[in-house]
């Protein structure tokens, strides 16, 4: 599968972009991509609507499969004695500040982070802030809102490090560095656990590539309609539930179509073929 | 062609444990079912929410990933708490039929439920206002006998443990004789019943399959010998009993299956003892059906000739004809033995 992390700010992105060894992908323009075989990095800026768009760029391009594992890991604010400073939560509940609306990212991996509910604002906040809660960050709900379209919700993960205690100074570049670098392995380890969970229960099928270019071929070979495809696609998912796990070659007994009548004939055919 | 490999042991040491974490309703803490089930989950993650289908209704669940570890959900029930039954279900005795949901989902895992076709997650949904369900039965009898069974969307007996649903509907049948209710089953939790004398308007109702259709497609539930024991120890002791073979998977080789299973519930339960048997071919709304389909693509179940026939689908006419051809010297016999209740 595909694991895709996306991060507001530069600083966060670069221990992952060390560590995996990620390049730059230089024909991708709206937003900063890395990747490196089946690892995508995107830097979607702050805010949870550049965080919602690059989520949405990012699998619309790279995402094959609702198995992909998607990390939205960053830094986060914190205003109590549950979570201390440096420490990676997992977030179980987000909360969109502006709407109110509560997302449940599904957890169904076993792990050993402390999880926490979130609260996403638009704006930063600070201790004076009457409207502060435990642990907020500003991105967390547009990446849901957008990766939940995509992917299953138990391999969509939040992965906050607990750094901005609110203060009205801010936070500077080289924490953020300091504290993501800290933290990395342990979020690659957990991403690689992640990943080899959705391999393991996949529970959609996928033709191989090569797979989908032979029954592409085929179908274009015999012009057959949706409905006849798609009544081709039960058969062999059939026939694999049935143990014949290999595509059928379906080539040398199918003829060329030029009219309704032999696409019928061939399709009755290979119909009879599959059964 | 690659398609789901069945979970290993390394994913399963991924899987967090069922039940890890607990989404509770922000009014579901007024009520002390509430803290007796938090109690019961010490260890479980409590998660606030200010209504269930937050949770619940969210699209891109993995619904059989789900079912492997569920979690719960304690919710309070607002709006109808009793529902017309469904013509799709058998009935009994030409009473008014209703169905109610005190608990949403199943810890069994079942190839042909329909629950898979009408919601998006595996995980259980507990109403705690279990009392306002009891009040609204009350109103709903006055006067008239009335048939509910209450294992409609779950498999209660088996989470009998947690909730102690059955404990408290045997009470309230026991104060209200007009109160007709079927418990449904697949368990053999048999030490359950036995707590509880026999009341002659609580009906106990087995599913009972093939062995080979439990072990492929009635995922955790248990093989056909438990269950035909707590069948038998639930006659012996009194209770009303009906057994269901319900659904009929018409899968290759359906005929030779069902002959042998008949034959071996004709030798092993006293048929003539038994309240009645329900038989009934798989069937499903429509509505439900797509979204079985995209839950289901890896059992051989989805893979038959379907029939559209009005609001549901079933088995092809001709498929169906065949099987009961071959199945006609053991329905007779049952016939025979008692009332026997067909929805085909």
């Amino acid at each position: 599968m595909n694991i895709f992390f996306i991060c507001a700010l530069r600083a966060e992105a670069k221990p992952f972009i060390e560590a995996l060894n990620l390049k730059k992908l230089l024909d991708q323009k709206a937003f900063d991509v890395y990747k490196r075989n089946n690892f995508f990095l995107c830097i979607s800026g702050i805010g949870k609507v550049k965080a919602a768009a690059a989520t949405a760029y990012v699998l619309t391009a790279f995402s094959k499969n609702a198995g992909d594992i998607l990390i939205n890991c960053g830094v986060a604010g914190y205003n109590t004695p549950l979570i201390s400073k440096g420490e990676t939560v997992l977030i179980n509940k987000i909360t969109d500040q502006d709407t109110f609306k509560e997302f449940f990212p599904n957890i169904i991996i076993s792990h050993s982070y402390k999880e926490h509910e979130i609260h996403t604002f638009s704006k930063a906040v600070s201790l004076s802030s009457p409207e502060k809660k435990e642990f907020v960050d500003m991105e967390s709900s547009g990446v849901y809102i957008a990766a939940s379209r995509f992917l299953y919700l138990n391999n969509i993960y939040f992965l906050k490090v607990a750094l901005d205690n609110l203060s009205p100074e801010g936070i500077k570049e080289e924490s953020i560095l300091s504290v993501m670098s800290e933290n990395v392995n342990s979020i690659l380890n957990f991403a690689e656990s992640a990943d080899l969970l959705s391999q393991n229960t996949s529970f959609e099928f996928n033709f191989s590539q090569e797979d989908e270019r032979k029954l592409s071929e085929l179908f274009e070979k015999m012009k057959l309609t949706k409905s006849m495809k798609d009544k081709v696609i039960l058969l062999l998912k059939k026939r694999y539930v049935y143990g014949k796990k290999t595509l059928p070659d379906m080539q040398n007994i199918i003829f060329p179509v030029t009219n309704k009548d032999e696409r019928k004939k061939e399709f009755d055919k290979l119909i009879e073929y599959l059964s | 062609m690659k398609g789901r490999k069945s979970l290993t042991s390394l994913s399963n040491i991924y899987l967090k444990k069922p039940f890890s974490h607990i989404y509770v309703e922000n009014q579901a803490f007024k009520y002390d079912e509430t803290y007796r089930i938090t109690n019961f989950f010490k260890n479980s993650q409590l998660i606030e929410v200010s209504d269930y289908r937050n949770v619940f209704n969210s699209h891109n669940q993995n619904f059989n990933l789900q079912k492997k570890t569920p979690d719960l959900i304690l919710a309070v029930k607002k709006g109808d708490f009793l529902y017309k039954g469904s013509d799709l279900c058998h009935g009994y005795e030409n009473m008014d039929f209703y169905y109610l949901t005190n608990i949403i989902n199943c810890l069994y895992d079942c190839d042909y439920c329909f629950i898979r076709g009408m919601y998006t997650s595996a995980n259980i949904v507990y109403f705690v206002n279990t009392d306002d369900f009891f009040d609204a039965v009350a109103h709903e009898a006055l006067g008239k006998d009335i048939f509910i069974p209450i294992s409609y969307e779950s498999d209660l007996l088996v989470m009998e443990s947690i909730f102690r649903i059955f404990a408290r509907w045997h009470s309230f049948c026991v104060e209200n004789s007009n109160v007709n209710i079927e418990v449904r089953t697949k368990s053999s939790c048999i030490n359950i019943i036995k707590e509880y004398r026999p009341v002659r308007n609580i009906l106990l109702s087995w599913t009972l399959s093939p062995d080979l259709i439990i072990s492929s497609y009635e995922k955790k539930s248990p093989p056909l010998q438990k269950r035909i024991k707590a069948v038998n120890q639930a006659l012996e002791a009194g209770w009303k009993v009906r057994l269901s073979f319900d659904p009929i998977l018409l899968i290759d080789d359906a005929e030779k299956i069902y002959t042998s299973f008949f034959n071996q519930i004709l030798s092993e339960i006293p048929v003539d003892f038994l309240f009645d048997l329900n038989i009934g071919f798989f069937r499903m709304p429509t509505t439900y059906f797509r979204e079985f389909k995209s839950k289901t693509q890896f059992s051989p179940v989805l893979y038959s000739d379907w029939e559209y026939s009005g609001d549901h689908v079933t088995y092809s006419s001709d498929r169906k004809e065949k099987f009961m051809k071959s199945a006609e010297p053991y329905l007779k016999e049952f016939s025979r033995l008692t009332k026997v209740l067909y929805m085909v």
